[in-house]
């Protein structure tokens, strides 16, 4: 399964930390700075492996840490429609 | 350019608005005000609550109308983006004396009509000292912007505004805040703090407005912050912290919810708001009493935001 972040969203940054417009659902979230690093991945379709080198690749974390991380925030994404799933 | 279609006394009384507040467009605004003693609430499902105002408003399905209702002072607007008009129903009893309610009827169609003029609404104080500082005093209501801006005032600062702001591009591209001109308005509380009297009454709040000029400051349209400011008032002493760039772009955000109504200028509407913060310091404020009473208080701290400026 891969995932990528749906077309509607629009995002902003200052110093590590963001807002996320979801234009379609007309509702904004916040973001931290690891959040903001894999909404940036998931400019283009990516896999929760991808994901979790993305993240293990910036910051000095470990497999697990790194994995909890990045599944707990798709879990969140696709719930708000932040992010969709798209079959390999 | 505004065009007002309503009953004589209320047509001036929506005219003087927007004069008195210099609010000029350059995209026409339509104003309709319609008396009627039912106004029938807009269907929304589910209602989108305004979270500072008392307010619902429901956009519709292409964000190409929204409308907004008061449920306690039985009236409503009907915004047609794409039209550029707003259509008021008020009560009688509001009618009876309109130019009192002007400013909560006005604000929120300007608000959503000036988005085709690139001006994107924020609930907050804007100021500048005679040493040439912007300050942004964010809050919601309430919250001692209006009372920090009087003192500011008494202190010979330009305000631009106490209450209304709006985010706007400059012709060399700096995101600045232009201000709403009207009267700052002082609670019982705040009042009572400044120790002013002899304002003009404010209709049937409980407030009392003085125009900057009366506490010898000055009016001018537009300030570029390089202060950020969040205020909530406290009962214990008045305190000042420093807050990150991004907190204070999330605090700025969250009080223009309704950005998200008419989505299709809200990325623009974000940028400004990061563009405003990108280049402040930016604070959180506990305001208590004491920053009033104690002798050199206030001064201590428009100063220390002062030193934190400058380090």
């Amino acid at each position: 399964m891969r995932f990528v972040r749906d077309d509607n969203i629009r995002l902003t940054a200052l110093e590590g930390e963001g807002i996320v417009l979801h234009l379609h659902e007309r509702k904004y979230f916040s973001v931290n700075e690891t959040g903001l690093l894999l909404l940036e991945e998931l400019r283009e379709p990516r896999t929760m492996a991808e994901l979790v080198e993305a993240l293990e690749g910036t910051y000095e974390v470990s497999r697990e840490q790194a994995t909890a991380t990045t599944n707990e925030f798709l879990e969140r994404c696709l719930a708000v429609k932040v992010v969709l799933p798209v079959a390999v | 350019m505004l065009v007002v279609e309503a009953a004589p006394s209320l047509k001036r009384a929506v005219e003087a608005w927007f004069e008195r507040g210099e609010l000029t467009t350059t995209a026409p605004i339509i104003i309709r005000v319609i008396e009627s003693a039912v106004v029938v609430p807009p269907r929304a499902d589910p209602p989108v609550n305004d979270r500072d105002g008392g307010m619902i408003w429901i956009p519709s399905a292409s964000a190409s109308s929204i409308d907004i209702y008061w449920p306690e002072r039985r009236s409503a607007v009907a915004v047609d983006m794409a039209a550029g008009s707003a259509t008021i129903t008020v009560s009688p009893e509001v009618v009876r004396e309109f130019e009192h309610h002007a400013q909560w009827a006005l604000v929120a169609p300007a608000a959503l009509l000036l988005r085709r003029d690139g001006r994107f609404h924020l609930h907050a104080a804007a100021a500048r000292s005679p040493l040439g500082r912007g300050w942004l005093i964010v809050g919601d209501s309430a919250s001692g912007k209006s009372t920090t801006a009087a003192a500011m005032a008494r202190r010979g600062w330009v305000v631009a505004t106490d209450d209304v702001a709006f985010l706007e591009r400059a012709a060399n591209g700096e995101a600045v805040i232009r201000g709403l001109r009207s009267q700052i308005a002082l609670r019982p509380a705040g009042l009572e703090l400044l120790k002013a009297a002899g304002g003009d009454g404010l209709g049937p709040r409980t407030k009392e407005g003085y125009w900057p000029e009366r506490l010898g400051g000055a009016w001018e349209p537009t300030v570029v912050p390089d202060v950020v400011v969040f205020t909530q008032v406290s009962t214990g002493g008045t305190v000042l912290e420093r807050i990150s760039r991004g907190t204070a772009l999330k605090g700025i955000f969250q009080r223009s919810s309704w950005s998200l109504l008419a989505p299709d200028r809200a990325l623009e509407h974000l940028e400004l708001v990061r563009d405003v913060v990108a280049r402040a310091e930016c604070f959180s404020a506990r305001i208590a009493p004491d920053l009033l009473a104690a002798p050199g208080l206030f001064e201590d701290f428009l100063n220390r935001s002062h030193d934190a400026v400058r380090s």
